[in-house]
């Protein structure tokens, strides 16, 4: 019972996090765009195209693991992707730039904390990853042998 | 059973989140720089004439959206005056530009550039008037000074203002973009490279 909470937990929260970010994107790519600019680390005529496919990508994601298909490959893609995040914000803060993060929205500049809370994000995806691994430990433990 | 459940959670989330934004505008106000309203993308920016981003903005994004799709009515452009309070000189530059506005597009467009291109000067000693004379010719300046004296100039000024508090607009520039029915808010400094990927997109 425990695990499958534990489970639904990773899984809504992961979902949750990509479906939204993604929608907000979608709504005003140009805004995302600008966003994406403000890191100074694609070329710019990448930039719009990037704007472009990121959101539904995050979105894909998203459904994928709410809904459940192939949840450990989809599971890793995000964690990748979250990884990919990770570095461009920690070279972007030791690079001095203020940017406008984009995750979210506008209103959030890059600080130390957009980085941990994107590290947070990582801790359900890695769970989701591992789970048949780690479930299948935790059974052999509690069945005596 | 665990995928239905997720299956319907993610068309309830996708039902209740998609409705498109809508941001209030005016366009019947502010000024027209290129393009007609039946362009199929319709551009409108908030700027401050003193602000360094809607320099960098107008003079390497805008004057090339204006030769390249303006001119072919594919994007119409509407400047909105927005003169923020922390700008001891903007006001008065945003009314040498509503008047030269009244004179016609050429003029606007000379006076727009003029003050874009000296504004490192002018900001410094609040002179404008140089940039504007030498922008125009002797016989529109003239003119331009007389409708200068005009109080409508300020209730215009008044009028954007306003518009952009209700917006709301927050900095500058900020563009409300408008295309196949769709419309979002932008802020910040766009440049032109994007901008044109942005459209090509919209009108291909």
């Amino acid at each position: 019972m425990t695990i499958k909470i534990l489970h639904w937990l990773c899984r809504l929260i992961l979902a949750g996090v990509f479906i939204y970010s993604g929608y907000v994107k979608v709504q005003e790519p140009l805004q995302f765009a600008v966003a994406i600019s403000g890191y100074k680390l694609v070329p710019e005529h990448l930039i719009f195209p990037l704007a472009k496919f990121l959101p539904w990508a995050e979105i894909v994601l998203g459904l994928a693991i709410l809904i459940g298909w192939k949840i450990r490959y989809f599971s890793a893609a995000t964690a990748a992707l979250l990884l990919f995040f990770i570095a461009v914000l920690a070279i972007t803060v030791s690079r001095g730039i203020e940017a406008n993060c984009g995750c979210f929205g506008l209103d959030e500049r890059i600080s130390p904390l957009t980085i941990l809370r994107d590290s947070l994000f990582l801790i359900p995806a890695v769970y989701l990853v591992i789970e048949p691994k780690l479930t299948n430990r935790w059974r052999k433990t509690a069945t005596p042998s | 059973m665990v995928r239905k459940s997720g299956l319907t959670i993610a068309l309830i989330l996708i039902s209740l989140a998609w409705p498109a934004m809508v941001c209030p505008s005016d366009v019947a106000s502010g000024q027209r720089l290129g393009g007609s309203a039946n362009s199929p993308v319709q551009i409108e920016v908030f700027s401050d004439f003193q602000c360094s981003a809607c320099r960098e903005f107008y003079l390497g994004t805008i004057r090339q959206i204006l030769q390249e799709y303006s001119s072919k009515d594919k994007v119409c452009i509407i400047y909105h005056e927005y003169p923020l309070p922390a700008h001891k000189y903007s006001r008065d530059a945003a009314r040498y530009s509503e008047a030269a506005s009244r004179l016609g597009v050429k003029q606007l467009l000379a006076v727009m550039d003029s003050l874009f291109m000296d504004q490192a000067k002018w900001s410094q000693d609040g002179k404008i008037e140089p940039s504007i004379a030498k922008a125009l010719s002797r016989e529109d300046f003239q003119k331009l000074k007389q409708i200068m004296l005009d109080s409508s100039i300020n209730l215009a000024i008044e009028r954007e203002v306003t518009l952009a508090t209700r917006v709301p607009i927050k900095s500058t520039p900020t563009m409300i973009i408008r295309y196949t029915g769709k419309q979002q808010k932008v802020e910040g400094l766009v440049t032109y490279i994007v901008l044109k990927k942005f459209i090509d997109d919209v009108i291909k």
